[in-house]
């Protein structure tokens, strides 16, 4: 009863901060209602942005990796460590400058912004709308799972609960509630996971009982190659598990976009310290936790429940319903953002762009809400009658998005001879490699991850195509110049600026700039 | 690359110029408070700063009478003529007429129709938002005036742990500024010139007809 009290106040805070956004009014405008007007703060892009990455996968997938192949698992565990702080460093502030001054409001806006061709668009919007509905359905999967647990509650009635309630904040508060409950999200996440660590730690005697445990039951899962050896040389696995979680944030359309939302593009460099920080303490935790659990818990029926059990077999019950909400904040933290990103593209990039041009700003936010509310209803069946392995079908939707959009996004701010033809084929290419590559299971064969793969083929057509036709028109240059050379103004005078006046700072620089190029005035 | 003309020059271009008269806001804060201003919000910053251009900025000015029931108001909207973005004020601001060189005028973009509809809808959704109320006051036109925001465009050069330069627009009016993206022509979405001058033309003529009455 404790645990669900627990949960459930859980539930109603998240709940709350949807209803008191929707009560401010910041989501009533397209900008507001996708990117929270760009007013989010260093801290909390940090952990919107890991809570965001970090799905039921770390409760569920992670602990059935660890629980099944022992250390290789830490491979995985490795680049996600690196993930958040790369995709800040790396792609935050020039996706920032170049999408605030095109107006870009999506991360596949910015794309087309980048290189101006409907077809970019058009493949980015459904490769992107189709992943972000079937990653939310291995999220809902993962929260009736996890609900079923605490509440035991039949398992439709946990996932109907599970996405009600993400489906109320998001629907009324988009990208703002969304960035604030993902911070809160993160703490418990936080907060769960560093209680069952330490408490399992302790349960098996420390490092020196971990591994003792663990070679007695198999020598094979404390070699970093997995039980048995299975994956003894595989190289490109390994490259492959790394780069997933390390690289593959910047090409994760509902990761991206935490970018473009921050309040100031100097605003970065506290959030990658935010990042890292957070990291230190959260990521490999989900791994050692399951380590432990295959001394304390043999022979797990279904090992994507090995922290659950864990923590169900070693916490008292105010602990077991933190870590518990802990599991279902990792799950609606994402859940929330891809519904988003899977809404936003449906309402902006293809509806916005090719049904309805002329839709005022109102009706935007109007269809991407009724988009969410669409996107749920089709995933809930989905959950309930066909439920896919959480584990499978994350790795296989990340893939898929790392392949298709990290070599495009990458090039596109930092390469200026990359045009749209180089980003077309990359797309195609490398979302097609991946699909095939995971489909057709070739990974154990080739000993090559598809992820590795689909980003290999997709970066040498991008090369190759972007080369042989012609470069990208001089306004996409200038745009990326102007995008990558401004440089953070002193500290006191960056924050009074007022922002209202933002709108007419855009249409001054037109004019000064037009003035200049006739020799009228000087700058 | 732009041009580059020297500080003489670019007076001289100025001068040769024609004037026109506009109805301008009346400034609060003249080049020597500015430039005070934005050298004290950053000492550490050791900034220099230059004025080197003013810009006047259109806004088509409304004032409504609100009915809601039997209580009467008044309500005040700015449209920005340029990007067609609206405000409410509390009250009108103080105005003056001017004689200023044309080329720091800039021209209105945004149809004063459209400007109109915009005042109003955003009148009426601001006020049953405010109020949270569900009935929308009945709004009557009282007056209609284009007027013009002075901006000073600063050129700053910061010698302090860090050499940064970079350009702000000050609000001559309220005391606010905000960067400017000077230095590399951002057109990614300008028309083409002559279709520009057209669509200058077009909105002044419009603009005329509504302010003297002859469009309704």
């Amino acid at each position: 009863m404790v645990s669900i009290a627990v949960v459930i106040i859980y539930m109603l805070v998240v709940l709350g901060i949807g209803i008191y956004v929707r009560r401010t009014g910041i989501a009533e405008t397209g900008e507001g209602y996708l990117l929270g007007e760009r007013r989010i703060g260093p801290c909390v892009t940090a952990f919107t942005h890991q809570s965001t990455s970090m799905s039921g996968y770390m409760f569920l997938g992670a602990g059935s990796m660890a629980y099944t192949t022992g250390i290789y698992s830490l491979w995985f565990g490795a680049g996600d460590v690196w993930g958040g702080p790369l995709d800040l460093s790396i792609v935050g502030r020039r996706l920032r400058r170049f999408t605030k001054l095109t107006g870009a409001l999506t991360s596949i806006e910015f794309l087309e912004k980048r290189y101006p061709m409907p077809a970019v668009r058009w493949f980015g919007a459904i490769v992107c709308v189709l992943c972000m509905w079937l990653y939310v359905t291995a999220q809902a999967v993962a929260a009736g799972k996890g609900l079923g647990i605490v509440t035991g509650l039949p398992y439709t009635a946990c996932v109907v609960i599970g996405l009600a309630v993400i489906v109320t904040y998001t629907f009324l508060g988009g990208y703002y509630a969304v960035a604030w409950t993902d911070f809160l999200q993160g703490c418990v996440m936080l907060i769960g996971i560093q209680a069952i660590l330490w408490t399992a730690f302790a349960a098996v005697g420390g490092a020196s009982g971990l591994v003792s445990g663990m070679t007695a039951k198999d020598p094979g899962l404390v070699g970093i190659w997995g039980p048995g050896n299975m994956y003894k040389g595989m190289w490109g696995l390994v490259i492959g598990a790394v780069l997933l979680w390390s690289i593959g944030y910047m090409g994760w359309p509902h990761v991206i976009v935490r970018n473009m939302a921050i309040d100031k593009a100097s605003d970065l460099r506290p959030a990658v310290m935010w990042s890292w920080a957070y990291n230190c303490l959260f990521v490999i935790s989900p791994y050692i936790v399951a380590l432990c659990t295959i001394i304390l818990i043999p022979g797990l029926v279904d090992p994507e429940m090995a922290i659950f059990e864990t923590a169900h077999l070693l916490l008292p019950a105010v602990m077991f319903g933190i870590v518990m909400a802990a599991v279902m904040a990792a799950i609606m933290s994402t859940a929330d953002s891809l519904l988003l990103q899977g809404a936003s593209s449906f309402a902006r990039d293809i509806y916005h762009r090719f049904i309805n041009p002329k839709a005022t700003e109102k009706r935007l936010v109007y269809v991407t809400r009724l988009a969410v509310a669409g996107m749920a209803i089709v995933t809930l069946i989905l959950a309930i009658t066909r439920p896919p392995a959480v584990f499978a079908a994350v790795v296989f939707v990340s893939d898929v998005l790392m392949a298709a959009f990290l070599p495009v996004v990458v090039a596109g701010l930092y390469w200026k001879r990359m045009n749209k033809y180089g980003a077309l084929s990359s797309m195609v290419v490398g979302t097609i490699v991946a699909m095939v590559w995971t489909l057709a299971d070739l990974a154990p064969v080739t000993g090559m991850s598809s992820g590795l793969m689909g980003i290999i083929c997709s970066a040498v057509v991008l090369i190759v195509v972007s080369l042989v036709t012609p470069p990208p028109s001089r306004e996409v240059v200038e745009a990326l110049e102007l995008a990558t050379s401004l440089e953070p103004l002193p500290g006191e005078i960056e924050k009074k600026s007022e922002k209202t006046l933002a709108p007419e700072a855009k249409c001054v620089t037109a004019f000064i700039n037009e003035r200049v190029l006739e020799g009228a005035f000087a700058v | 690359m732009l041009s580059k003309t020297s500080t003489s020059n670019r007076r001289e271009t100025i001068s040769t110029v024609g004037t026109v008269e506009i109805v301008s806001m009346t400034p609060l804060w003249t080049k020597g408070e500015v430039k005070k201003r934005i050298q004290t919000i950053s000492k550490e910053a050791n900034l220099e700063v230059e004025v080197i251009q003013n810009v006047y900025y259109p806004y088509l000015q409304f004032e409504y009478q609100l009915i809601v029931k039997d209580t009467k108001g008044r309500a005040f909207c700015f449209v920005d003529m340029v990007g067609g973005v609206e405000a409410v004020s509390g009250a009108l601001p103080k105005t003056e007429r001017v004689r200023v060189p044309e080329i720091q005028v800039m021209p209105c973009k945004v149809d004063p129709e459209a400007a109109q509809r915009k005042a109003e809808s955003y009148i009426i959704r601001a006020f049953t938002h405010r109020r949270k109320v569900l009935i929308a006051p009945e709004l009557f036109i009282r007056s209609k005036h284009l007027v013009y925001r002075p901006f000073f465009i600063l050129k700053c050069d910061s010698y302090g742990k860090k050499k940064v330069k970079f350009h702000l627009m000050f609000d001559a009016v309220s005391g606010q500024y905000q960067r400017l993206s000077l230095g590399t022509p951002a057109k990614v979405e300008a028309t083409a010139p002559k279709q520009r001058v057209a669509q200058v033309q077009g909105v002044k003529e419009k603009l005329r007809q509504v302010l003297t009455g002859e469009l309704q």
